[in-house]
């Protein structure tokens, strides 16, 4: 629990949404490029950006923010192990011309549907290539643990056109969900030591059962506060039919755009037409459906000239990976 | 203005009605108390007035409901924000939102409010709360008391006349009660809301109250002013009379007296005559304490704290065989941590020094069983079995005992259960019995309970004060962490008193909860002298209705 005269204003320099783009920009980077330097900096500069942040003595939450920066650092440390081992074990993508740096006896197992090997001979080739595709992804998840930490989700959510009001709201109250799912379980294990019981698997039921418990009352805890307090309040749509066509309309134009663009890259033209279409139906769909909900916005967060800046520098690197990689990034979809 | 005509409630067709045809009224800026045994229906009642029941809990309503001449029957709640107000039992589990400032503008936000007008509303909420330091505060790092103001700025941000509080201060410690229960008046005189609260600690409550209303349990619910010879009808169901209700009748008050201010004045007036035979308290030997606590501090690393402060720090305490000892003090002065330290199983994150002997940290859990067991906070935790029988066979085979051991000790300390019952299903009383009894099963000579009242009505509290009487005449060692003062002062010989981690008092029970305080029992300030030392031998105030009735004659109806 922190002093009450410490935290003054939780306000965060960058507009949430610009946290997400930056997240989004940083994936995009980390699928386009196998160069480990371009990967690994991607990884430092998401923990450093958290870490500065963290330590600004303005800042508040400094403890949620580390004990969850530590949690993603272990999930991201634990992905690329995994992956190096999985090449290990399973002898993944060894090439009979390389240098074997380590050999390992080759199992061979038939499970009857094909034989398949296991570990046997190691090349550096093969631990590097295990090494940049787990990085790749611990860089990923450490992108996306800073928008994460930075700009709260449930933040993001509010910037949510009126249309999408009720999905936005049950995705925050999943994630609302989370952490107080972690804490019960915590609650329980510990009490579950009081009764004296071995930690085997005959034991999850006592863990499982409160925890689900508590759960289930705490979302129906939720939502009866959530009713209560006006939610779910709508007033008429003037066109329904208009915004039901549109809404289709645009889910089946941007689904057979990118299906083309994607599938047959030559025929761009038709694709991007129809995506443009479907994007103007989509538009036209959450402004009618918006229309409906009669909520306002309390503290709507502003878009600063610090929040263009870094748009257009993530926009920017990725333009450069895009260009640069363009093919690569079309199969890898 | 609220009228409820021929109310009736009941979740499924084949199950018994909750409320049947009940009639009641409530004015505008009315403080009405809610009342009655643990599941006789009050917090149907409140969920009724708001659209809760049955939009969210299912079932079937009848009669009708009408706010401020218009008919409501039916609403759905959201269609009602802006009229009624409703605060959950745990708040902290109904928050919708990150930071105070955006829980209290989050109805707003659903009504459609201008940013202008949300942002005045907000700090003028906070002012009448006294929140206005923590407007962007997150959530989960405020106390109980700060979140329960929070959670009735919320609920009337929209303009809601009505509150509806569901056991507001269960949780809360007494000084958090007594603040909050100074601002629920403030708002019903000031800004003329009507506040209905439904609560099983009513001591404080009913001094402020206007009306009582009593639900059964039955079905029925009776309506009355809190005075004069309305209050005996209304307590008729012994299943909840307050301790100063019960000192009335006791003194042969008419009519019975409700404040413990009206009480004392009464008393003063006309004491009752002492008795010539007072039996004199027996004196024990001094037994070998069966805890030694030497110096024990515990930390949590000094990331999660102000500097130097630590969550348990120096204490020095002997805990003895056959006796009741009370922790007490403020949520979050470190009760928890020292009952948790006791038996060994802090937090892995937990820094401890000190003495505790015997020490149980090289012990095996299930070993431990057999000398000392904790009933956590949340005794349900513990179970999770489909019926109180396997629950019962289960513990006799973790522990290695012919069967029906267990059985036994939960007969012996709560009576026969209904093996077949779900655990769930039981009574929170019931609950909590079943858990002493399954760790009590390996016969452990010391038994720690982490705030068992919490929830309970007058009745199960009485319940487990008889159990753990007894368990105490076999020679236990019993401490129990709390901080509901009349359950304390109706068993405990002796109280600790925490403070911000240190002890800040401690002694006998008459001398801790004999003196004037927040911790002051209702007899002891009935009837207690004023200045002088008066915890002196025999003549020490009596701290609850056992010694009262031991020391003077009763008078007559």
């Amino acid at each position: 629990m922190q002093s009450l005269t410490q935290a003054t204003s939780p306000r965060l320099s960058l507009n949430p949404s610009t946290w997400w783009v930056l997240a989004i920009a940083g994936v995009v980077l980390c699928t386009a490029t196998s160069n480990v330097v371009v990967l690994a900096s991607i990884a430092i500069i998401s923990v450093l950006v958290v870490l500065t942040d963290a330590f600004r003595p303005e800042t508040d939450g400094r403890n949620q923010k580390l004990g969850s920066l530590r949690f993603y650092l272990q999930l991201a440390a634990f992905v690329l192990a995994i992956r190096i081992a999985f090449r290990l074990v399973f002898n993944l993508g060894f090439d009979e011309s390389d240098t074997v740096l380590l050999q390992l006896p080759r199992l061979a197992i038939n499970l009857g549907i094909g034989e398949f090997q296991l570990l046997g001979p190691i090349s550096s080739a093969n631990l590097i290539a295990g090494a940049t595709d787990g990085l790749r992804l611990a860089a990923i998840i450490l992108v996306i643990a800073m928008a994460n930490i930075q700009a709260n989700p449930k933040l993001l959510l509010k910037t949510m056109p009126g249309a999408l009001f009720e999905i936005a709201s049950t995705v925050s109250v999943a994630l609302g969900l989370a952490p107080q799912l972690i804490d019960s379980l915590q609650r329980v294990r510990r009490a579950r030591r009081l009764r004296g019981r071995s930690a085997g698997l005959t034991a999850l039921p006592s863990l499982v059962i409160p925890v689900l418990e508590d759960t289930l009352e705490r979302s129906l805890a939720l939502a009866a506060s959530l009713d209560s307090r006006g939610f779910g309040r709508t007033a008429a749509n003037r066109f329904p039919r208009l915004a039901r066509v549109a809404s289709l309309l645009s889910v089946a134009l941007i689904g057979i755009g990118s299906y083309t663009l994607l599938a047959d890259p030559s025929s761009s033209w038709v694709s991007w037409a129809f995506l443009a279409i479907g994007a103007i139906c989509l538009g036209l769909a959450l402004r009618l459906n918006s229309a409906r909900g009669q909520r306002s916005v309390y503290n709507k967060a502003t878009w600063m000239p610090a929040d263009f800046a870094t748009i257009a520098i993530a926009g920017l690197l990725v333009a450069v990976a895009w260009f640069a990689n363009l093919d690569w990034l079309v199969r890898s979809f | 203005m609220i009228s409820l005509k021929n109310l009736s409630f009941r979740f499924s067709n084949d199950s018994e009605p909750v409320l049947t045809r009940i009639n009641l009224k409530y004015g505008d800026g009315e403080f009405a108390l809610i009342c009655g045994p643990t599941g006789s229906g009050k917090s149907t009642l409140l969920k009724t007035i708001n659209g809760l029941a049955p939009h969210f809990t299912g079932g079937t309503l009848g009669g009708s409901i009408t706010l401020d001449g218009i008919d409501v029957t039916g609403w759905a709640p959201h269609q009602l924000a802006e009229q009624v107000g409703y605060v959950n039992q745990q708040p902290e589990g109904a928050f919708v939102a990150e930071t105070v400032d955006q829980e209290i503008a989050y109805s707003l936000e659903q009504l459609g409010k201008p940013q202008d007008f949300m942002f005045s509303r907000v700090s003028e909420l906070a002012q009448l709360m006294g929140i206005e330091k923590l407007l962007k505060q997150r959530l989960t790092s405020l106390s109980g008391g700060q979140q329960q103001r929070v959670a009735i700025a919320s609920a009337i941000a929209a303009g809601a006349k009505t509150l509806l509080l569901d056991e507001p201060t269960s949780a809360l410690d007494i000084a958090a009660t007594l603040d909050i229960v100074a601002t629920l008046e403030s708002l019903t005189k000031t800004h003329n809301i009507s506040v209905l609260l439904a609560e099983h600690r009513i001591e404080k409550l009913l001094e402020i109250a206007d009306t009582l209303t009593v639900v059964h349990g039955d079905g029925t619910a009776t309506q009355g002013p809190l005075q004069g010879e309305n209050l005996d009808l209304l307590f008729n169901n012994h299943r909840m009379v307050p301790t100063v209700v019960e000192l009335s009748h006791f003194c042969g008050w008419q009519p019975t007296a409700i404040s413990v201010s009206d009480a004392r004045s009464r008393w003063l007036a006309k004491p009752l005559a002492q008795r010539a035979n007072e039996p004199t308290p027996e004196v024990r030997e001094p037994a070998e304490p069966s805890i030694r606590v030497e110096n024990l501090t515990v930390g949590f690393g000094s990331a999660n704290e102000p500097a130097g402060q630590k969550a348990l720090a120096d204490f020095t305490f002997d805990f003895l065989p056959g006796q009741i000892t009370a922790i007490m003090g403020p949520n979050g002065s470190g009760k928890t941590t020292l009952l948790w330290a006791l038996v060994a199983e802090l937090e892995s994150d937990a820094v401890r020094t000190g003495q505790i002997s015997p020490d149980f940290k090289k012990v095996r859990a299930a070993a431990r069983l057999s000398e000392i067991a904790l009933v956590p906070q949340r005794a349900a935790d513990l179970l999770f079995l489909n019926s109180v029988s396997e629950e019962l066979d289960e513990s006799d085979r973790l522990s290695n005992l012919s069967q029906g051991t267990t059985a036994a000790i939960l007969q012996q300390i709560a009576g026969r259960l209904d093996p077949r019952v779900h655990p769930r299903d039981l009574s929170a009383g019931q609950q909590l019995a079943l858990v002493i009894a399954l760790q009590m099963s390996k016969g452990a000579q010391i038994l720690l309970l982490d705030e068992p009242t919490r929830g309970l009505d007058y009745v199960a509290k009485r319940g487990l004060a008889d159990q753990l009487e007894a368990l105490k005449g076999s020679g236990k060692t019993i401490i129990v962490a709390s901080h509901d003062v009349e359950f304390v002062a109706s068993l405990a010989e002796r109280v600790v008193v925490l403070s911000d981690g240190r002890v800040s008092a401690q002694g006998s029970a008459t001398e801790i909860l004999g003196a004037p305080g927040v911790l002051q029992s209702a007899v002891a300030a009935i009837v207690g002298s004023n200045g002088g030392d008066a915890n002196v031998g025999s003549n020490a105030t009596p701290i609850n209705l056992a010694q009262l009735e031991r020391r003077f004659v009763g008078g007559a109806k």
